[in-house]
């Protein structure tokens, strides 16, 4: 579903990402991992199309999309849940949700998925009419990921969904991307708690510098001496 | 007498209030401040002229002329500022002046350097007595009209989803173009409310003076800004009180200043305006923390 070729990305004269290659198959789940720096936002953000490759190629559902700008991407099915959430913090939760399916679904289906999100995330029916920005931090991760599946996405990208949040929040939070993944939703995971998403990925990439260092199934790569000592701290 | 003036402040700072607005509108999602929003009334002034001079009634003619402010916004927004796009403030400013400049100079040379007159009806300049008092017609009908337009455009902002789509593009429009909103379309809309607002601020402005001249959106769009600076840059709300409050102590110092001291009117205006920004730096109703593309 996804195919990413040597991939380069640049600002300026700086190098985040130096020839990366990705493939994720449909209702595949793909973890990536790597230190602070490594290239894994990058990667994401040229995913999404908020950065311009500088070299490679972007392929999604067979279709080249190097080029094109953030928006049409999401209307192919492609969403991203940005690092820090980013949820429209002045905006009310419905109206949060609203813009995830504005472009995507007409007002019925909308209000028929806004329903579905409020079933998949209870919690959010209670602010319903509350200000994104008075919920608390998993609050608004749950909702930041609700207002990316209104679209009823094809691919689900989520930049760090456990940073900053209470460690029973990071369990409520996977085990509801674990019940995604069940329902059959392809997903690409950035993650820094690296045993959480080798658990829940099929399978996996480590990068360094910006560069591919291993990759694989997830079961394997979680076995590797490599994450072993430099993330799982074993 | 008080009335008459509480009525003419109310009324000049609504006109004030409108144009901040579109400032406020087009910064918030754009980080440009268009210092050729002015011309935009004074071609909105001028398409009143010709729309009037084809015959057309008057009220016809008035949403001709709002509607050319708010086709130029959008064409402006296409020719000038577009391919600037993601360029600094000051080049963003600096294209604003160019455009504003060039289209005085068009104004000037195309049409006339000098005010042509726009006759209005005579019951714009009519009274409406209340009780022992009488309150001009022209001042009330730019109040009602100011109202509706405030109050048209806060539905449109807080009812339609692409008024909740602004208000995201406000706070942070990269991840409004992830949800697949496109940041064209935004920021049209941005350009053809502020092109709305410019040209019925023009016919408020137009209602009050009955000429149009190639420099006519200079002054009043200074004030706006002041205002939009005064509320707090990016603030709607804040526009709109800045406004308000510019226009009541335009009004008040008008009233109450001795003859000998009326010059320093503008002087004492701005010298308010440095207590109240000492006071509150950010603006009296600052704009949320923005995180801009």
């Amino acid at each position: 579903m996804l195919d990413v070729g040597a991939l380069q990305v640049r600002y300026g004269e700086a190098v985040a990402v130096e020839h990366l290659d990705l493939a994720l198959p449909e209702g595949g789940v793909l973890a990536l991992i790597g230190a602070n720096g490594a290239g894994k936002s990058s990667t994401l953000a040229a995913i999404s199309g908020v950065v311009t490759p500088a070299r490679g190629s972007v392929r999604f559902g067979g279709r080249d999309i190097t080029r094109l700008p953030p928006e049409q991407r999401s209307r192919l099915g492609i969403a991203l849940v940005p690092e820090g959430r980013r949820v429209f913090a002045a905006l009310t939760v419905a109206e949060n949700l609203t813009l995830g399916g504005a472009m995507h679904l007409d007002r019925a289906a909308r209000a028929v998925r806004a329903e579905e999100m409020l079933g998949l995330f209870p919690v959010l029916r209670q602010f319903y009419r509350s200000r994104a920005g008075t919920l608390s931090g998993g609050q608004q991760q749950m909702l930041a990921i609700a207002r990316a599946l209104m679209a009823r996405p094809k691919l689900l990208m989520i930049d760090e969904p456990s940073l900053g949040l209470a460690p029973k929040v990071v369990d409520d939070v996977f085990d509801l991307l674990a019940a995604l993944k069940a329902s059959g939703l392809t997903m690409l995971l950035v993650e820094q708690n690296v045993a959480l998403a080798l658990d829940l990925a099929d399978s996996a990439v480590v990068l360094a510098t910006g560069r591919v260092v291993l990759s694989g199934p997830a079961p394997d790569v979680a076995a590797s001496e490599l994450v072993r000592h430099a993330y799982l701290g074993q | 007498m008080l009335l008459q003036q509480v009525i003419n402040a109310i009324s000049l700072g609504g006109i004030y209030a409108l144009l901040a607005l579109g400032l406020a509108i087009v910064f918030s999602i754009t980080g440009l401040i268009n210092f050729a929003h002015g011309e935009l009334m004074t071609l909105s002034g001028y398409a009143l002229l010709a729309a009037l001079m084809m015959g057309m009634p008057l009220l016809p003619a008035a949403v001709t002329a709002v509607a050319a402010g708010a086709l130029a916004a959008v064409a402006m927004e296409r020719v000038a500022f577009r391919p600037m796009r993601g360029a600094s403030v000051t080049s963003l400013l600096l294209t604003s002046f160019a455009v504003s400049n060039l289209l005085k100079v068009v104004f000037q040379n195309a049409i006339s350097a000098r005010g042509k007159p726009i006759a209005m009806p005579d019951w714009m300049a009519g009274v409406v007595p209340i009780g022992s008092f009488t309150i001009g017609v022209g001042p009330l009908m730019s109040i009602a009209v100011s109202a509706l337009a405030l109050l048209g455009l806060e539905l449109f902002l807080r009812r339609t989803v692409m008024g909740a789509a602004m208000r995201a593009a406000a706070q942070d429009f990269n991840t409004l173009r992830l949800v697949g909103i496109s940041a064209n379309r935004v920021i049209a809309v941005a350009f053809l409310l502020s092109g709305v607002l410019a040209g019925i601020a023009s016919l408020l402005w137009i209602a009050q003076r009955a000429s149009v001249d190639p420099m006519m959106g200079f002054v009043p769009v200074l004030k706006a800004f002041i205002a939009t600076v005064i509320g707090g840059l990016g603030s709607l709300s804040g526009a709109v009180a800045g406004g308000m409050l510019l226009g009541v102590m335009e009004v008040a110092l008008q009233a109450l200043l001795p003859p000998s001291l009326a010059p320093y009117r503008d002087a004492l205006v701005l010298s308010g305006i440095i207590v109240v920004l000492l006071v509150r730096p950010n603006g009296l109703i600052p704009a949320v923390d923005t995180a801009r593309s």
